[in-house]
């Protein structure tokens, strides 16, 4: 139908405004998209929002109890803008007070201990070298409250970034075991060894949009990246027991004049490390005051040769091959030649009449390499390498040692094979004697030295746990009547009154090994003792070790502090006291 | 309707018809049939129409403005829980250190404990005591005569940092203590200060 002609106009007048204004939205399209596109993109990616990192946190290094040897924390580097570095001027009281620059900088330095004339020389130095320079870095590492503290003094040139750090509140108290950071890293020890596995963390990033004053447009944070933290590493260690250790260990170092030494608790029903003990220890906040050497766990690291602590093993192997028990008789001489060799005793005496158990007990060396020989030496030495010697220990700590014991019997010539069983000749690790001795208290049953339990995360889940199949070693009978004969070392041999651990039966041998210099056997000596209790029913092992003592050469001096670690030990875990007398083999016949 | 020419009526110069006269027109008013006033717009849906559309202009306006309000809100919030993570971090460092082995052993010497080397055990089921029974000798520790020999440089700053602060903190205290009660300001007043929490320990 035609719509009347003022109609008609309208519609014409409506379209032809409508069209218009199409128009006009057309060609602002086309000049928004096309025309000025690569522009304001330009501008849009600058103005993309403010991106700020979300600190990961690296994980804890805990005690078994929970208490943590390392911790992550915040710290902060103070930055400077040295193109607006100005003096500052207050009003106080309607009075214009101006505080200089450098005036500023001295009350920064008596805050972070720095040096005000160092801070000045480093701000003109930089404006010397950029007159638009806008960042210089002063002090680094400042913990909070010389962060609050500078923040009060209101300077506003002054600015901070956020560096997160380490810290070990325990200080030393296994300082050697637990390593420390550097500036790429982790240097050494746990922090080196489960640092990909379990503490590692990783940043994340968050982009969002910001007001000109300042304020986060809500709803305009998108997380580009997730931060990862790192997780907890549980260790066997007992803080508390590892301090107590750690403090006798040194005490008796320096009253005996020792290079280095070492001490270990193991628990014998599951190789769990109860403390692992240093001589000289480190203290992971002040690494530089320690040097290099001891910036390690030698308990791990250094072999020694042990001496007579290794008859215990040799004896284990006469047991076991059926060749000798507690009343075997051995007419014992002084010396004895052999292989174009002497092999002689600690003391000089004529031929004595000694059972095994008086063997071991005045810790003849004539006695034990004599009954040796009774077995041949490929089923000896693959007796030693069942109690965990010639390889490393199942922590495989940074750094350890898996010291010598010959590649097989054979390897062994006409001296040696006679020189092991009293530990010469052959060199071990403290800790895998402890290893040794566990298995002795475990009835024969060697397990795995575990130092770490496991690797906690925060959803509950828990990673690196250690292996736990135990291992056969020695008969349990065997282990029975080995322990009743180094009771007798305790309570009846040369270094008896030197042990004292009173209401506990206890089993333990000493060891002085000759220490080779240069290829050649001097009068240096290494000084153990080593043991289990209660000898009916073990419980822990302790082994305590001095290296090259310039006070004393005698392994009696060793069984003082291994008595008060071994006292400690079983009242710290409440053993209860031994109620049957020591089975006392006799000693000769 | 279709409008033929008629060629007897007068034509105007432009070619536009005439209309011939009529008698006056009277204005008659035309009710509008039930039809029409169904069909005529309600003022009443259009008030509605608008009016709504308005309340949601304006509801969308206010919530905006409660949203920056709380932006703003959570800008200050975000920028207090900051500075209490970093005061909890602190304190947490301090109480780390302060429960430390070393800090532990020698404090609790310092106070006069000692330690007792020898075992004994009561059973419970029983009564009966076993073990070595003797009682700890005076002045017997765990620490020994060489004093602690576990070093701890976070122990000997967070000491020398508490002594420091402790000198500071006690000629301000009759001053700050003006929200405590007169007894406690006066009963403090000759006791070590105390007031930051934690006892400042003697550094050994």
């Amino acid at each position: 139908m035609r719509y009347p002609a003022r109609t008609r106009g309208r519609l014409v007048l409506a379209l032809v405004v409508v069209l218009a204004l199409v128009g006009v939205f057309v060609v602002r399209l086309v000049d928004l998209q096309v025309v000025r596109a690569a522009d304001l993109s330009e501008q849009a990616a600058g103005r993309r929002g403010v991106e700020s990192t979300v600190y990961g946190q690296r994980g804890e290094i805990a005690d078994t109890n929970g208490i943590a040897l390392a911790d992550s924390v915040m710290r902060y580097d103070l930055k400077v803008d040295p193109a607006n570095a100005e003096d500052k001027t207050t009003r106080v009281d309607g009075e214009k007070i101006v505080t200089t620059r450098d005036e500023l900088l001295a009350q920064i330095a008596a805050i972070t201990g720095g040096d005000a004339a160092e801070y000045a020389r480093t701000i003109d130095e930089r404006l010397a070298d950029d007159p638009d320079a806008n960042f210089a870095n002063l002090a680094k590492n400042l913990d909070v409250d010389a962060y609050n503290a500078i923040n009060d003094l209101g300077i506003g040139w002054v600015g901070w970034d956020t560096v997160p750090s380490r810290t070990y509140p325990l200080g030393a108290v296994a300082g050697n075991l637990v390593g420390f950071m550097g500036t790429d890293g982790a240097q050494t020890g746990l922090e080196l060894m489960y640092d990909e596995t379990c503490l590692g963390a990783s940043n994340g990033t968050e982009t969002y949009e910001r007001s000109p004053d300042g304020v986060r447009l809500p709803g305009s944070a998108v997380t580009t990246d997730p931060a990862e933290d790192g997780g907890t590493l549980k260790l066997t260690i007992d803080s508390d027991l590892q301090w107590f250790v750690q403090q006798r260990l040194s005490e008796y170092a320096l009253s005996l004049g020792a290079q280095w030494g070492a001490a270990a608790v193991v628990r014998v029903a599951d190789g769990h490390i109860m403390a692992m003990a240093d001589y000289p220890s480190v203290d992971p906040n002040d690494v530089g005051s320690v040097g290099t050497d001891a910036l390690g766990s030698r308990a791990f690291s250094t072999p020694v040769e042990p001496g007579s602590v290794m008859k215990m093993p040799a004896a284990a192997t006469l047991l076991d091959e059926n060749v000798a028990d507690p009343y075997t008789r051995v007419e014992t001489p002084g010396s004895w030649t052999v292989n174009g060799g002497t092999i002689n005793d600690w003391w000089p005496h004529d031929t004595i009449p000694l059972t095994l158990t008086g063997i071991l007990m005045n810790s003849s060396n004539t006695g034990t390499s004599i009954l040796s020989d009774k077995v041949d030496v490929q089923t000896r030495w693959q007796h030693f390498v069942d109690f965990g010697f010639g390889q490393k220990t199942a922590v495989d700590f940074s750094g350890e040692s898996a010291g010598l014991i010959g590649s097989s019997g054979a390897s062994w010539d006409g001296l040696t094979k006679y020189l092991v069983t009293f530990g010469q000749g052959m060199s071990a690790t403290v800790a895998q004697i402890a290893g040794a001795y566990q298995a002795l208290g475990n009835d024969g049953v060697k397990m795995p030295l575990t130092l770490v339990e496991g690797c906690e995360w925060a959803d509950g889940t828990v990673t690196e746990t250690p292996d736990a199949t135990g291992t056969r070693v020695m008969e349990s009978q065997s282990s029975v009547e080995l322990r009743g004969m180094l009771e007798s070392v305790v309570n009846e041999g040369y270094a008896s009154s030197y042990f004292d651990i009173p209401g506990y039966n206890v089993s333990a041998k000493t060891g002085t090994g000759e220490v080779a210099i240069d290829g050649a056997y001097t009068a240096e000596r290494t000084l153990s003792v080593a043991g289990v209790a209660p000898s009916e029913n073990p419980e822990y092992a302790v082994v305590v070790t001095y290296y090259r003592p310039a006070n004393s050469k005698a392994s009696s001096s060793v069984a003082e502090p291994f008595s008060k670690i071994m006292s400690q030990v079983l009242q710290t875990y409440r053993v209860p006291t031994s109620t049957v007398d020591p089975v006392g083999y006799p000693t000769t016949w | 309707m279709s409008a033929a020419p008629n060629l007897r009526r007068p034509i105007a110069p432009l070619g536009r018809p005439v209309a011939p006269e009529r008698p006056a027109l009277v204005p008659v008013e035309v009710a509008p049939s039930r039809a029409q006033r169904r069909g005529r717009p309600r003022p009443f849906y259009a008030t509605v129409t608008l009016g709504g559309v308005f309340a949601v202009v304006i509801a969308q306006l206010l919530l905006s403005l409660v949203v920056s309000n709380g932006a703003y809100e959570l800008s200050t919030l975000a920028s207090d829980r900051a500075a209490l993570n970093r005061e909890e971090q602190q304190l947490r460092e301090r109480i780390d250190v302060y429960g430390s082995p070393q800090n532990l052993a020698t404090e609790a010497e310092g106070l006069g404990m000692v330690a007792n080397g020898s075992s004994a055990v009561i059973w419970l089921s029983n009564g009966a005591v076993e073990g070595n029974v003797s009682a700890a000798e005076p002045g017997s520790g765990v620490v020994g005569s060489h004093g602690n020999l576990v070093a701890n440089s976070l122990l000997a700053q967070q000491a020398a940092a508490a002594a420091a602060g402790a000198a500071t903190v006690t000629p301000s205290e009759t001053s700050s203590s003006s929200e405590d009660t007169p007894e406690t300001a006066t009963a403090a007043g000759d006791a070590a200060p105390t007031m930051s929490g934690l006892p400042t320990p003697a550094t050994h």
